[in-house]
């Protein structure tokens, strides 16, 4: 059997089965499970496709596992308070937790706390990178969506006596924020976020508008898009999955979706209640819904069928669709991702009484920085001097004439100096 | 069609090896034998008899002490192209030959081949069980010591093999690191300067047996990382000890034992002091690229903290106070910058993201690079070009390792005025002025716009390019450095464009589209310097592509100019520039026939009208005269030979942005507004 392209990663609120499990999206079948505690609410993720990081519920813990350690027992890290929220960004140097209303930056590779953001006035929901890790989208239940600049943000460490501001504070909604899903396009991305108040809202962040409101019959308790923005999904609390299509009708700025008008609109049928987590493959043409009815609903998006459904025991926490880590396939790979365990405390400018700079990053050299395909051109560079030593021939007979020559020179200057002396 | 073929080389590869090594009679000489071999690979996946004769003779030749590089050129050949079974049968013996070799008196050139094959055999013998059990337990204790103690003459081939050694049997190795160690830092202190000695002193950390988690490994890395830091920083307060620069950077650990303090006494300390800095660069470098199978800690900080020590002191600084020896260090000073910046580039190609909190820093010590080096162009090679170009390499890597988190925001507008500073086209220009009062005022008009009303009307000034022709002209005058401008500016603006401020972004239009339109302008075959150069001109014009991809959330991108200046880039004489423009053609189709509608329409860019009204009077002057037809007269009056037309361009560019986004007032307003000024100018 061909490995599969992608995998499903679900995790639910009891951990009886598992903490988190990865499914095969296509058969259904599970590859591999990790067990221990449970996950919470959008804080399942993979550290540089080597590691699955998961916020405990109840306790103020980040447990990790090493992806190819099947079964076996996670390292515990230990945080300021219960996590919300917590992502990774896609290369694996940071990870950004949300504890309450404060965000943790961690630097992976040295472990330390690089800083605390304290900018939303409640808890935090929901955090989100952009694709190319340079910005992170944090919404609250102070009802805002803030876009963070990892650069500035990180950049302050230095200079103690700025203040991390974020680029965008979007305070459109009327009621809490529950998801957040980011586009791609980097820094360019749009934005989409989702809120007790029955609307999603879609943001441009370059320029910081509000490019769309949709306004959904129930509160929406989360909400995605498939890869090329065509689509807002969006899950509802009554345990409807809304399918709109953005460019399937003239384009209004606010648009209103109701149950019985489906004119560019699917809705997707299955789950008893809310549902909490979406995704979307990367062909965009499977949608994956998790609910607190304890399953797990992967669904046909253009026909809207629901294909398959995976039971759980517990309110479903989680579901990330990424592509197959190598570890998952292979149990013989090592991590060579240095993961040091996260500081509880900020990171200081001076070195700690130990001695030991805490800044000194561990990293892995790869290999493709060296160069050993260097040896290949240049084994024999002086191969025409050797033809000329191996036959020795040739250097013989140019010896003899040089000899020759040097007599004649010898003898002509001789003669000259002698006879002009004579004379 | 497979056995035709297997016979036919089998035929060809006897027949040439009879003509060859049997006749002896001259008809195929070895380097034609070799060739024919290479070229047909002869030897490609044979593991039968018809080999078998060839590594006969080969061994045969490896034995006759007159025939021995003869033997190692045929050797060469075939380990390259020999199939498993060949190799797995015959690497020992090889390898036995091969030391056998060493062993004997030969003159360096055997010994160099020799080395290079060895490491080659080594390369390949650890895929196979037996043959690696053999080179680990016999050979590499035997073939270690002749390598360190081999003559002066191949010591390079020698170090090659002692990597390839580490590299793949790191375990055997051991017992000689302390004795590796002492000849590499010898040979550094002696000022020995290539490749393989650096590769070979960062390969020491994996020498030996790695402990549990390679944790040894990364100790040996770790004290080899703190040595070369510490010998980098005395080098540096040695060398900087004059200037006095107060402050620099602690630094805890023990320099390398092995090298010597610089003799003070001596004339030529600071060569030497330069020739140990970029020795010491080179073996960091090393240190941070070569692949190690352990974590290695990186002191980012401290290695950071050495580089800005080194960049904070230039040659400004050292010749506003001169003496003998600032003079001198100042003459090195340019490629000591250099050297730090490779260092730079070689830690952020490892470092990566982890750098971001740093990013601002790294950010601001290049502009001041730039700043510095600053010099006015004039057709010439630059003073600093070597300088500003590893500056904009640097700038380059940097990017594109931290992508949209790079903070070039914070030095952008330094940034883009240097690029544009670098990268104009340049022309000859001559001014004439003649004028009683305004003599003075002349030399400030060379390139600001502002100062041109003051006199205007006044007196006149003729430029002509005619009267200029007697010049030394150099027309791929700094095309490296223009390559590598381009290079940064376009990174700059994939990545960051949509953050820069509005007037930088519009400069930046402003240059690419003038410098576009004068290269289109030029006559044929005297493209200004340096854009004779094709990759410059590739470089332009995907500055051009990144202009218009870019998004910004004030000013518009220029697809209407994109459009006509890439079409007539598609006539380019050079075939990289003209595919180039094609490439981009189809990205500028894709922006203008939209696949789906859009949420967001085209920029709106109200303030770009204010801006323009609030100095209307010179853009206003270039339309009038633009619309008496006497564009050339204008497209020389700049100092870089631009037409003002460009500017037209943009202004038309927002106009039409406008009008696509359906804002009628706005754009009514817009129009209304120009045909008053021209009006009232008129």
């Amino acid at each position: 059997m061909a490995a599969p392209i992608e995998v499903l990663i679900t995790s639910d609120v009891s951990g009886q089965l598992w903490n988190s499990c990865i499914w095969d999206l296509n058969s259904g079948a599970s590859l591999s499970c990790y067990k221990g505690d449970a996950t919470n609410h959008r804080s399942l993720c993979i550290l540089g496709g080597q590691y699955l990081l998961g916020a405990s519920c109840t306790k103020p813990l980040i447990n990790v596992w090493a992806l190819q350690r099947r079964e076996q027992h996670q390292l515990k890290m230990i945080c300021a308070g219960k996590v919300n929220s917590l992502t990774v960004t896609h290369d694996g140097t940071y990870c950004v937790a949300a504890v309450a209303e404060n965000i943790h930056i961690w630097q992976v590779c040295t472990g330390n706390l690089l800083v605390v953001l304290t900018r939303h006035y409640q808890a935090v929901n929901v955090i989100r990178f952009t694709d190319n890790g340079s910005h992170f989208v944090s919404g609250g239940e102070d009802n805002l969506v803030m876009v963070w600049p990892l650069a500035s943000v990180l950049t302050c460490i230095h200079n103690p006596s700025v203040k991390p501001e974020p680029l965008r504070i979007w305070s459109s909604h009327s009621l809490p924020v529950t998801d957040v899903h980011v586009g791609r396009g980097g820094a360019q991305s749009r934005v989409v976020s989702s809120s007790l108040d029955q609307t999603c809202k879609i943001w441009d962040i370059v320029s910081g508008d509000l490019l769309q409101t949709i306004l959904f019959p129930g509160s929406v308790l989360s909400v995605t898009m498939d890869a090329a923005e065509l689509r807002v999904f969006a899950g509802s609390s009554s345990g409807h999955v809304y399918c709109v299509h953005l460019y399937g009708q003239p384009i209004k700025f606010e648009r209103h979706v109701e149950d019985q008008d489906p004119e560019g609109v699917i809705c997707y049928k299955g789950h008893s209640k809310q549902v909490t987590c979406l995704c979307v493959s990367m062909d965009g043409s499977k949608l994956v819904s998790g609910s607190h009815d304890s399953s797990v609903k992967i669904w046909d998006i253009f026909s809207g069928q629901c294909i398959r459904t995976l039971p759980h025991k517990g309110h479903v926490t989680n579901t990330v669709i990424v592509p197959t880590p190598q570890a998952v396939l292979d149990p013989a790979v090592k991590p060579t991702l240095p993961l040091q365990s996260f500081k509880r405390h900020l990171v200081s400018e001076r070195r700690d009484d130990t001695g030991a700079d805490s800044r000194v990053l561990s990293l892995r050299i790869p290999s493709s920085l060296g160069r050993e395909q260097k040896f290949e051109e240049n084994l024999f560079d002086n191969q025409d001097g050797s033809v000329e030593m191996g036959t020795s021939e040739a250097s013989k007979e140019e010896l003899k004439r040089l000899k020759v020559i040097n007599r004649e020179l010898y003898t002509f200057a001789v003669d000259n100096i002698l006879n002009k002396q004579v004379t | 069609m497979a056995a035709p073929m297997e016979s036919m080389i089998e035929k060809l590869l006897n027949n040439s090896f009879q003509k060859y090594a049997v006749q002896r009679s001259g008809d195929l000489q070895l380097q034609s034998f070799v060739k024919v071999i290479e070229t047909n690979k002869l030897l490609l996946k044979r593991d039968d008899e018809g080999s078998n004769d060839i590594v006969g003779y080969i061994h045969q030749c490896l034995n006759n002490s007159k025939q021995r590089y003869e033997g190692l050129i045929l050797l060469g050949v075939l380990v390259k192209q020999s199939s498993t079974a060949i190799f797995q049968k015959n690497a020992v013996t090889w390898l036995k030959l091969l030391l056998n070799i060493l062993q004997s008196h030969c003159p360096p050139p055997v010994h160099q081949a020799c080395c290079k094959l060895l490491s080659q055999v080594i390369d390949h013998s650890d895929s196979f069980s037996d043959v690696s059990r053999e080179v680990t337990s016999t050979f590499i204790p035997q073939l270690l010591p002749l390598l360190l103690t081999c003559e002066p003459g191949c010591l390079s081939a020698a170090l090659t093999c002692v990597s390839m050694c580490i590299r793949k049997y790191p375990g055997p190795v051991g017992p000689f690191k302390a004795k590796l160690q002492t000849l590499v830092e010898q040979k550094l202190a002696n000022g020995k300067n290539y490749e393989e000695l650096y590769e070979c002193f960062a390969l020491l950390a994996s020498c030996g047996s790695g402990g549990n988690l390679g944790i040894k490994h990364t100790e040996a890395w770790s004290e080899l990382a703190e040595g070369v830091l510490a010998s980098l920083h005395e080098t540096l307060s040695c060398m900087y000890s004059d200037v006095d620069m107060g402050s620099g950077s602690s630094c805890t650990g023990k320099p390398l034992a092995g090298l010597p303090p610089i003799d003070f006494s001596h004339n030529d300390r600071v060569v030497a002091l330069f020739k140990r800095w970029c020795s010491l660069t080179k073996c960091m470098q090393a240190l941070l690229r070569e692949d190690f199978n352990a974590v290695a800690r990186v002191p980012a900080d401290d290695i950071l903290n050495i580089i800005f020590h080194c960049l904070s002191v230039n040659t400004n600084m050292l010749m506003s106070r001169p003496t003998s020896e600032r003079s001198l260090l100042a003459s090195f000073s340019q490629d000591v910058h250099i050297h730090a910046l490779y260092l730079l580039q070689q830690l952020i190609t490892l470092c990566g993201r982890n750098l971001i909190p740093q990013g601002v820093m790294i950010v601001s010590v290049l502009t001041q690079e730039l700043s510095w080096s600053h010099s006015e162009g004039d057709g010439h090679d630059q003073h600093y070009g070597c300088l500003r170009e590893v500056v904009f390499e640097t700038l380059t890597v940097w990017i594109k390792a931290l992508d949209a988190c790079s903070s070039v925001k914070s030095g952008e507008t330094t940034l883009v005025k240097e690029i544009i500073h670098d990268c104009l086209p340049y022309t000859y220009t001559l001014k004439m002025t003649s004028g009683l009062s305004t003599g003075s005022k002349t030399d400030k008009m060379t390139s600001g716009q502002g100062s041109r009303k003051g006199h205007k009307g006044k007196g006149y000034h003729e430029i002509s390019q005619g009267i200029s022709t007697q010049r030394k002209s150099q027309p791929l005058a700094n095309h490296s450095l223009v390559k590598a401008a381009l290079e940064a500016l376009y990174w700059m603006l994939t990545t960051s464009g949509w953050e820069f401020s509005q007037k930088s972004l519009q400069s930046v239009q402003e240059f690419v589209i003038r410098s576009l339109l004068a290269l289109h302008q030029a006559p044929l075959g005297s493209l200004p310097a340096p854009y004779a150069d094709p990759s410059c001109r590739r470089g332009l014009y995907r500055v051009l592509s990144a202009c218009v991809t870019s998004t910004h959330a004030n000013v518009p991108p220029p697809v209407q100019v994109a459009l006509g200046l890439f079409s007539a880039g598609l006539r380019d004489k050079h075939a990289d520039v003209s595919s180039y423009c094609m490439e981009a053609m189809r990205l500028c189709e894709v922006l203008i026939h939209h696949r789906v509608p859009c949420l967001k329409g085209p920029v709106v860019c109200e303030n770009l009208i204010q801006i323009s009204g609030q100095n209307d009077q010179e853009p206003i002057v270039s339309h009038v005269i633009n619309k008496s037809g006497n564009q050339a007269h204008i497209s020389l009056e700049t100092k870089n030979g631009y037409s003002d037309a460009s500017s037209e361009f943009t202004r038309n560019e927002e106009a039409i942005a406008g009008r696509t986004a359906g804002n009628i007032t706005y754009n009514g307003g817009f129009s209304e507004r120009e045909i008053r000024k021209e009006k009232g100018k008129e």
